[in-house]
């Protein structure tokens, strides 16, 4: 089971490598990762469907912002679960997010039990 | 084509007096003896013996070292070093101060200011002390001449009214209207137009009483050259058509120059185009026929104008680039500045790009130095001015109180006789006039107070101003900064909590039987935490730079220079700039990318100043890209801003870095793009900016020893860049 995390911050690889250290290691949980919109855009057109079960995306980042990458995904893979995660947990980024078909919300820092309840549902469905 | 500084140069004249008692240099030759026939009356003079203590002898030599001076300053020069001597031996003073003062003349026409103040400084000590100081005011106004032609604008307006006070007190019409002109002639400069008409009007008033027909027509057409600079052609053309007719009556081929060449600009102001035409080939005809340098420069440029104006490009450059070529020969930078905008323009239109971009540049070069210039001078006067206008009402209180002493003591003599008849009525009278001195006394009080309020008003409020676009532009940056430390602190504890959690693993994995321990996990774990404790360090230390960097720029410029490294500054003035706008406007969204030497050095800079003017030029692209209008109109351009940064020679090998700051927002109109570095110029709406940033960020530039300039492309792009000494 693949997912995609975005963020231009490198040392989120790092980060959530280890934090999903037993999902990786005995569930078979497989993390991508992209730093910047683009990028990610660029592994989901790789197979359309693509090969990933579900997205967790930083909104601001350079270039394209999170907000703008998840209306393009909605557009070509509306089945696609995008999760938006966000420094600023203001109620402007958060109605956009959801009015744009989002699934989930998360603020920085990020609560990670929310987000492993999350992964562990993807898991099992 | 409009009038501007350097025009004036051949437009108006700066008028010295070089005066033998009340001598004027009067405009038609035939009125003053030629050098020949002034040598024939020195010989004739020679024969008879003792002659060299002759003043009518000496007197001579002064009017032909006068005239040396004027047409070969290096023979006149080797002429009055006798001259002095002569004067000397005879001890004849007026005469010895007339040729210090004829020296003084020589030098300055042979460009060495310095030289020529210090023998006018002696002319002035000699006609400080001969009886009625006739010599005094003459001598004033020419040490003015060479402090304007110094541009010492502030020292020179004070020397002209202290002409003008001494021409007062020694009934000299010729020098106080010289004097007046010459004052004009910087109020026009530094753009104090009324100022300059109202001074113009005070010297024509004294020529027409004087009778001097060609000061009479130089009078009304630099009146009419300030009406055209206000923009009140109708005006100007009224009084160039009296000045016209006068020069026509006089049959001076200068004054008819110098008038078609004005009328011709008023006409192309107001779109005659027949008229202009001709009068600008007539002013052409006649300063090539008899050696007007500049007027020839200005009336080349104006017709190429005129041409370009009505469609014929063709005829346009060819005297453009003729015009341009004069005004190089002259030396003049103003006229050189419009020539070169006009033939840019005209290389544009005709494609030639690689042209119109070397004229360009040229033209914003020329147009730098003279903005430079031109504020220089302008702060320069705005302390004179305060200083006159006490000396002014100094002057004015002790001619009152002479005055004064005149009148009550005719007054007393009058009262003697009268007040055996009518003794009340004479005491009124006197009281009346005692309260009169009184008000005037108190008013000049009050105006003083008032003048030096407002002074100290107006250096506060710029004070305000300057911290107000610091506050403002760290107020910018807050939500930058916000965001800059809050993605390191989210990682410091993030990567604190695993690691917390990987030594409880450690903890599981050893409460094992040692047979049931994997100590490949172990290794693992314990090899995660190096790492965790290397990234918790690596953000700290983020944080704290950003903090610095905050204090830093809030904190007053210390001026010092320090090596810097320009590629951390501008990676971080970048980020804090682009958060920043992020951060305020939920919408936004561009790209940034750099293109940075690899081998930049350390280059000594003011870091807080430097970091301050990246801020504001990344800001101001930001702005620009992320324009919504713009954007709503070209949904296919993807809002971008770059910055690049290089080391470059110049043409003297010196070195400079070179950073710019690209982005491709819908560029700054050829209208407005002159005027971007002046204070308060926003294009912002009320309430987003000061208006003070690019200025600031241009006297930081220049604070350096520095340029900053900008290019853009309506629709396409604007770059700014800086130069830097390295
Ligand atoms: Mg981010």
């Amino acid at each position: 089971m693949k997912i995609l995390v975005v963020d231009d911050e490198r040392d989120v690889e790092a980060l959530f490598r280890q934090k999903f250290r037993k999902e990786i290691r005995n569930e078979g949980l497989e993390l991508l990762f992209a730093f910047s919109g683009k990028e990610a855009l660029e592994i989901l057109e790789k197979n359309n469907p693509p090969q990933v079960a579900s997205v967790f995306s930083d909104i601001n980042m350079p270039g394209m912002s999170g907000l703008e990458m998840l209306d393009i995904i909605k557009d070509r893979f509306p089945q696609l679960r995008v999760n938006m995660i966000s420094a600023y947990g203001d109620a402007d980024n958060y109605r956009k997010a959801m009015r744009s078909g989002a699934r989930g919300f998360y603020t920085k820092p990020v609560d990670f039990e929310s987000l492993r309840r999350e992964i562990g549902e993807i898991l099992r469905s | 084509m409009k009038h501007s500084i350097g025009d004036l140069r051949c437009m108006k004249q700066a008028i010295a007096v070089f005066a033998i008692c009340a001598y004027l240099l009067p405009y038609l030759p035939g009125h003053s003896q030629t050098a020949e026939s002034l040598k024939a009356d020195m010989d004739r003079l020679e024969r008879v013996p003792g002659y060299a203590s002759d003043t009518a002898y000496l007197n001579k030599g002064n009017e032909l070292g006068f005239i040396l001076a004027e047409s070969s300053p290096d023979s006149a020069i080797r002429f009055l070093d006798i001259q002095l001597q002569l004067c000397r031996e005879a001890n004849y003073k007026t005469g010895e101060a007339e040729a210090l003062k004829i020296y003084g003349n020589a030098l300055q026409n042979k460009g060495d200011f310095i030289g020529s103040i210090e023998y006018y400084t002696s002319a002035l000590a000699i006609a400080k002390g001969l009886e009625g100081e006739v010599l005094v005011p003459g001598i004033l106004n020419n040490i003015g001449l060479v402090n304007y032609n110094l541009g010492n604008y502030a020292e020179a307006l004070n020397t002209f009214y202290e002409a003008i006070k001494g021409a007062d007190q020694t009934k000299n019409s010729n020098v106080k209207a010289a004097a007046l002109n010459n004052i004009a002639l910087i109020y026009f400069e530094l753009d104090k137009l009324d100022d300059a008409k109202e001074k113009y009007r005070e010297m024509l008033a004294i020529y027409q009483v004087v009778g001097n027909q060609g000061r009479v027509i130089l009078a009304y057409n630099n009146i009419g050259d300030v009406e055209l600079k206000q923009k009140r052609p109708m005006e100007a053309l009224k009084n160039l058509k009296i000045a016209y007719q006068s020069a026509m009556e006089l049959e001076s081929p200068e004054f008819i120059e110098m008038t078609s060449r004005t009328l011709a600009d008023i006409y192309s102001e107001l779109d005659s185009t027949e008229k202009a035409e001709q009068l600008y080939l007539q002013s052409i005809s006649m300063s090539q026929a008899n050696g007007y340098g500049v007027p020839y420069a200005h009336s080349l440029i104006g017709l190429a104008g005129l041409y370009y104006k009505n469609g014929k490009a063709e005829e346009a450059l060819d005297l453009g680039k003729q015009g341009l070529a004069q005004a190089e020969t002259m030396a003049q930078p103003m006229l050189m500045r419009n020539a070169n905008e006009l033939l840019s323009r005209i290389y544009e239109d005709q494609g030639n790009f690689e042209e119109a971009l070397k004229s360009f540049q040229l033209f914003k070069s020329y147009n730098d130095s003279i903005n430079t210039s031109h504020s220089q001078r302008l702060t320069a006067s705005l302390e004179a001015e305060y200083e006159f206008s006490k000396r002014a009402m100094e002057y004015e209180r002790a001619s009152l109180r002479q005055r004064w002493v005149i009148f009550s003591a005719c007054a007393g003599l009058v009262a003697f006789l009268i007040v055996l008849f009518v003794e009340f009525r004479n005491k009124k009278n006197l009281d009346k006039a005692y309260h009169a001195l009184q008000e005037k006394t108190n008013e000049i009080a009050s105006k003083n107070e008032a003048l030096e309020k407002a002074l100290s008003q107006l250096k506060a409020a710029q004070a305000q101003l300057i911290q107000a676009e610091k506050m403002a532009s760290l107020g910018e940056l807050t939500a930058g900064i916000a965001h800059e430390i809050q993605n390191p602190l989210n990682f410091v504890t993030n990567f604190s909590e695993l690691s917390t959690e990987l030594i409880q693993e450690i903890q599981q994995e050893r409460a094992k039987k040692p047979e049931e321990q994997d100590p490949q996990l172990l290794d693992e774990i314990l090899s995660d935490i190096q790492v965790n404790m290397g990234k918790i360090a690596q953000h700290g230390k983020r944080a704290d730079s950003i903090v610095k960097g905050m204090l830093e720029h809030s904190r007053a410029s210390t001026g010092e220079k320090v090596q810097t490294d320009v590629k951390n500054l501008i990676n971080e003035c970048l980020r804090l700039s682009f958060h920043g706008m992020r951060a305020r406007d939920k919408t936004f969204s561009a790209d940034f990318e750099t293109e940075l030497q690899a081998d930049l050095p350390q280059v000594n800079l003011v870091a807080q100043d430097i970091s301050r003017l990246l801020l504001n030029l990344c800001n101001n692209a930001f702005y620009a890209c992320a324009n919504p209008d713009f954007r709503r109109e070209n949904p296919e351009v993807k809002p971008k801003v770059k910055v690049t940064a290089k080391i470059e020679k110049d043409g003297k090998s010196k070195e400079w870095l070179k950073i710019s700051v690209t982005d491709n927002g819908p560029g700054i109109p050829q209208s407005i793009i002159g005027k971007i570095f002046q204070p308060f110029f926003t294009t912002k709406p009320a309430g987003h900016g000061t208006g003070l940033g690019l200025s600031l960020s241009y006297d930081i530039a220049k604070a350096h020893g520095g340029e900053l300039d900008v290019k853009s492309v309506l629709g396409e792009f604007t770059t700014f860049t800086v130069f830097l000494p390295v």
